[in-house]
């Protein structure tokens, strides 16, 4: 009943996914394994807190990076904090696989800049990688609803792609926020 | 149509429903006389806010168009189905080119198969859309074999459409020895692709494996070279992506050998070729109709409905004046 090349075709399909699975399971693209150092990652810092001049890794409920400017008479200045969507539990999967974004933050809660880490989005280069995309996140706090269609433009073709992105960027801001507020609640010397 | 009216409507009702719910989002957020500075409290109400938008009813006007829009085309397409009217499927056609293509650029992909074969599942609450259209297509696979080859992919329906307009004179029939055996070349490729995509991990492979990025009007000139040689070609041999080298076409092959409700045929379809000529798939051969290439095109099956055309009824006919009563 069942043509014999479509069943191998079949069979063989399934086999590559199993060995694929196997394989794959600490996904090639999205699992480098996060360093504990700042150095792997400093060209996105510093894309996404342009001000800053050094980077830390902190971790209090999540892990993170806080960000410091020399200043000329008050020394090492904390200015922004930065994190990985995944790290803050902010993971999202868009068209077809896990999107990691990372973003920037200044002290009282608005967003720096913002950059994609990882993705497999097959729209991904015309839409989340550009910096038209990007951009629209500059200046906006974490109180505004970041939303797809009214306050970030849709991208005709990718718009799931988008919706998962701004919802990780979104998500991930306002927990990284509380994050940090708690951890200067429980240091209140600094 | 009775059926199609009340499917539109019911489109229709979702639609206008969509547009006119009071968007509580939408007000929530810009009231400006908040604080300066952020409190661990509000911050925490900001984050049940992003919980509360997990559910289903926190959907946006926008969201729920997009939805009603997808429903109302696989609507449509459904209705072309069953009601095999033949221009209500060119009508399809050129909706789903629109739809699909150029408007959502949403067609099933290849990079679909990586990431249900890996698990890798859109967030539910972003990915409705795409819940629906694959949902559909392999529901429908299951049912009635490679619906959404046939009528719902943009690409084939575009050489469908190409089919219809190049003069018949122009088309070169592939030989049967050349097309049997080249009708396996997509699982082969399939099955390429899945090993090179497995082991390298880069999904990019998708934009030269298949066209159906071209509705987004981007790409690179190799791309478009390799393209334009294809549509090419198309003109000359019908649906050639579709029969011999689309990856996901093969998936769905494999997907369409459960297919529960086939197309009947009569004891005459043993001698008759009738059918077997109209196919623009090359899916019949003799009495038997291939499921992994069959994409429901109907032209068949108006065939068969047809009483001066269908072998089957003039036999029945001819032959009810010695045998009065069956």
């Amino acid at each position: 009943m069942i043509n014999p090349i479509v069943k191998h075709a079949f069979v063989i399909v399934v086999g590559i996914a199993a060995c694929g699975l196997l394989f794959h399971a600490e996904p090639l693209l999205g699992g480098q394994p996060i360093s504990q150092d700042v150095a792997p990652y400093l060209t996105h810092l510093r894309k996404v807190l342009p001000d800053a001049d050094t980077f830390t890794r902190e971790a209090s409920v999540y892990p993170y990076f806080h960000a410091y400017q020399e200043h000329p008479t008050n020394g090492t200045v904390l200015v922004g904090v930065a994190f990985f969507s995944e790290e803050v539990g902010a993971g999202v999967t868009g068209y077809s696989g896990p999107i990691n974004m990372m973003v920037g933050l200044d002290l009282t809660g608005s967003l720096r800049g913002v950059t994609v880490i990882d993705h497999q989005e097959p729209y991904g280069p015309r839409s989340i990688e550009q910096p038209i995309f990007q951009r629209q996140f500059i200046g906006k706090h974490v109180r505004q609803m970041f939303h797809v269609g009214t306050d970030i433009d849709t991208v005709s073709g990718a718009t799931i792609t988008v919706r998962a992105a701004t919802d990780a960027i979104r998500r991930g801001s306002r927990r990284m926020m509380r994050a940090y507020l708690q951890s200067r609640q429980t240091e209140p010397s600094s | 149509m009775t059926v199609s009216r009340v499917l539109i409507s019911l489109v229709w009702l979702i639609i206008i429903g969509a547009g006119g719910l009071p968007s509580d989002a939408l007000a929530q957020s810009g009231s400006g006389d908040q604080p300066a500075t952020l409190s661990l409290d509000e911050l925490t109400a900001l984050m049940e806010e992003d919980e509360a938008q997990d559910s289903i009813t926190s959907m946006t006007p926008d969201e729920l168009l997009d939805i009603g829009g997808l429903v109302l085309v696989l609507g449509i397409a459904l209705v072309s189905f069953v009601t095999k009217h033949v221009w209500l499927k060119y009508g399809v056609f050129v909706l789903v080119i629109g739809y699909f293509g150029f408007a959502k650029s949403s067609l099933v992909s290849i990079v679909n198969i990586f990431a249900i074969l890996e698990g890798n599942l859109p967030t539910f609450r972003h990915g409705v859309p795409w819940y629906l259209l694959i949902g559909f297509t392999v529901v429908s696979t299951i049912l009635w074999g490679r619906l959404y080859c046939g009528r719902l992919c943009a690409f084939g329906a575009l050489t469908q459409l190409m089919d219809r307009i190049v003069p018949a004179r122009w088309r070169i029939e592939p030989p049967a020895w050349f097309d049997r055996r080249a009708i396996y070349l997509k699982y082969v490729i399939l099955v390429t692709v899945l090993a090179y995509y497995f082991t390298s991990g880069d999904f990019l492979i998708y934009r030269y494996v298949e066209p159906f990025w071209m509705f987004t009007l981007n790409g690179t000139t190799v791309m478009w070279t390799l393209l334009t040689l294809l549509l090419f070609a198309t003109v000359f041999v019908r649906n050639l992506y579709c029969r011999y080298f689309c990856s996901v076409g093969a998936a769905l092959g494999i997907l369409s050998q459960l297919t529960m409700f086939r197309i009947k045929r009569w004891r005459e379809c043993n001698t008759c070729k009738i059918c077997e000529k109209a196919c623009e798939w090359g899916a019949i051969d003799g009495p038997r109709i291939s499921v992994a290439e069959c994409v429901r095109c109907d032209d068949c099956e108006r065939i068969y409905d047809d009483q001066d055309k269908c072998v089957h009824w003039i036999v029945l006919r001819k032959s009810a004046p010695r045998e009065p009563t069956v």
